[in-house]
């Protein structure tokens, strides 16, 4: 039942634009301006027309298929399931490992092509950055044979976007350094200001075990440590913008909390994610013992307060549980956990989406587990997987989300 | 009803049936006529309803001289429908408003109503009830069309409504410029 050729194209403007506004993926509507002359030309805002709005948009599954990664969308479906973008991508981005994303669709990616060499990549345009791989020289271990400034980035974010006014763009990341004299290299963090080749020296936690998640939150990088301690880690900048220091501080928590805590479900993944102003921490778990492929997950939410002690110079914290999502969506992942309103998407009902990352042990060793992505309701307590189809491992990647 | 039994007995008791008649008869570009259940035609089409409040309707069929015949069937098809169709709450309520806050998801008949459609006849459908200021059936329509666009590359869309790719090579390197994930791997 095709249509008379080129009939379509010259559907009136104030038709194809009512059509356009019940599509609400920004890709779709980028895939429709392209189709022809006559619609692009009716889709670009005419003067003193009201531009098209683009609705709220919610994070896509960046899914690494064989070939290269492509986009599972939750607004081209029904609501329930989702569907699948595959753009073009540079040839380097093709089999790049993802290890973060940032607000604007930028991923953060490290291509085999050219030697693993990191960079900060915006899927909508193109843009890109070079992302530091070495510490800054000369400070680094110069004292001790073997060693490099050579690092890999395991999970990273940043302070703004790159191109977006105000302070300078800082980046931070959980990064393990290069093995030297028999030794594996442990898990640091590190910062950098975007554009610079050298990122600064890093810095091991000095309490709470491993860092296991970081997010921006309250003009300072936050990371969270395997004993759930919080490292507040505040940019400084010198003249010019330069990257002088971060302020470090460590929010530690209440003792009892750490460790021996008994969790009634073994706690699997730790994420940070910022959700109304507040910093929200959200344990995945299974239960004990669990070795299935795909455990039946459950997620817990917590929200720090602070103790109160008779000595003002001595702040303890405790994770406090939040019992009810109360119309919050979440999407977590290490580095680019985001929270969204129910409100903000209608159809939509709250819950967590969730992605792949049994392979938290930050090995990064191929191949990749990726099957397990989906969404948890706690009411009654749910997985879907809602990413069709299934994909079993990668050898090039984990899966990531590409933030709106 | 009292009727004056006098001269103008036959003119009037023509008169009083007509403002009693409870359809209109519509004519097509062609010279067709479609009978449509008035109650419908001026509760869906602000047009219609100016009309036949505006007593500019021809018993005889009025002319809408840009809409061909089989589009005004289904216009007419469509309010029909919809003058028999009870509203369903539970089936409003219970379906999925995915995302189109501001339009009012079509109903399971609305939407049999439109997938029977050849795409040459949907473009007519839509013109028309565009022309006919017809809201819910434009809803229902344009929801059709951006159902055949969704998740799909460019040359998907060009291939399900049969449109040329009129763009030069420097103007899509131009688009690509701005624009890269327009660009689909197919």
């Amino acid at each position: 039942m095709a249509a008379t050729l080129d009939r379509w194209k010259c559907l009136p403007t104030v038709l194809l634009r009512s059509v356009i506004r019940r599509v609400p993926c920004e890709a779709d509507r980028a895939s429709v301006a392209l189709v022809c002359r006559n619609w692009r030309a009716a889709l670009a805002t005419p003067p003193g027309e009201a531009p098209l709005l683009l609705p709220p948009q919610l994070p896509w599954l960046l899914r690494p298929l064989p070939g290269g990664p492509a986009f599972s969308c939750l607004f081209c479906s029904d609501g329930v399931s989702s569907t699948i973008h595959r753009f073009r991508l540079p040839d380097d981005a093709r089999t790049a490992r993802y290890f973060g994303s940032y607000d604007g669709r930028w991923a953060f990616a490290a291509s085999r092509l050219a030697d693993d060499a990191p960079m900060l990549l915006n899927l909508r345009t193109g843009e890109r950055y070079s992302v530091p791989r070495e510490f800054l020289p000369g400070i680094f271990r110069s004292s001790e044979p073997g060693a490099s400034g050579a690092m890999t980035m395991l999970v990273a974010t940043l302070s703004s976007a790159p191109d977006a006014d105000g302070d300078p763009c800082v980046g931070a990341a959980i990064v393990r350094s290069a093995p030297f004299d028999g030794r594996s290299g442990h898990l640091q963090i590190t910062f950098w200001r975007m554009g610079h080749q050298y990122a600064m020296p890093p810095y091991d936690l000095m309490m709470g075990g491993e860092p296991v998640d970081v997010v921006y939150h309250d003009g300072a990088f936050q990371f969270l440590t395997e004993d759930e301690h919080l490292y507040v880690c505040r940019p400084v900048f010198g003249q010019g913008g330069v990257l002088q220091a971060v302020e470090k501080g460590l929010r530690v928590v209440q003792k009892h909390w750490c460790r021996c805590r008994a969790y009634d479900q073994q706690p699997h993944v730790r994420y940070l994610v910022e959700s109304r102003g507040e910093l929200l921490m959200v344990v995945k778990a299974s239960p004990a013992s669990n070795e299935q492929r795909s455990p039946m997950w459950t997620f817990m939410v917590f929200r720090m307060t602070q103790i109160q002690t008779s000595n003002p110079y001595h702040m303890i914290y405790t994770w406090n549980m939040v019992p009810s999502l109360n119309g919050r969506i979440l999407f977590v992942g290490l580095g680019c956990s985001r929270a969204y309103e129910v409100a903000d998407f209608p159809g939509f009902k709250e819950g967590i989406y969730f992605l792949d990352d049994r392979d938290t042990r930050m090995n990064h060793t191929e191949p990749y587990p990726c099957s397990d992505n989906g969404k948890w309701s706690r009411v009654p307590p749910f997985v879907n997987h809602c990413f069709p189809p299934h994909q079993g491992e990668s050898n090039y990647s984990s899966p990531v989300w590409v933030l709106p | 009803m009292e009727v004056d039994k006098g001269k103008g007995e036959a003119e009037e008791t023509r008169k009083v049936a007509e403002a009693d008649r409870d359809t209109v008869t519509l004519k097509s570009s062609d010279g067709k006529l479609f009978e449509v259940s008035k109650e419908a035609a001026a509760r869906l089409s602000t047009v219609l309803a100016g009309m036949i409040a505006g007593g500019s309707i021809d018993d005889n069929g009025t002319d809408l001289k840009q809409i061909g015949s089989e589009a005004l069937e289904n216009v007419v098809d469509y309010c029909n429908k919809h003058a028999n169709s009870i509203p369903s709450a539970a089936l409003i309520s219970s379906s999925i408003s995915f995302n189109t806050a501001p339009f009012k998801e079509p109903e399971e008949w609305e939407r049999k109503f439109v997938d029977r459609l050849s795409h040459d006849a949907l473009f007519d459908l839509v013109e028309a009830a565009n022309f006919l200021g017809m809201e819910r059936l434009l809803d229902v329509t344009c929801h059709k069309i951006s159902e055949m666009m969704k998740g799909k590359s460019p040359d998907q869309i060009r291939e399900v409504f049969n449109i040329k790719n009129d763009y030069t090579k420097e103007e899509l390197e131009e688009i690509r410029q701005e624009l890269a994930w327009a660009f689909y791997d197919d």
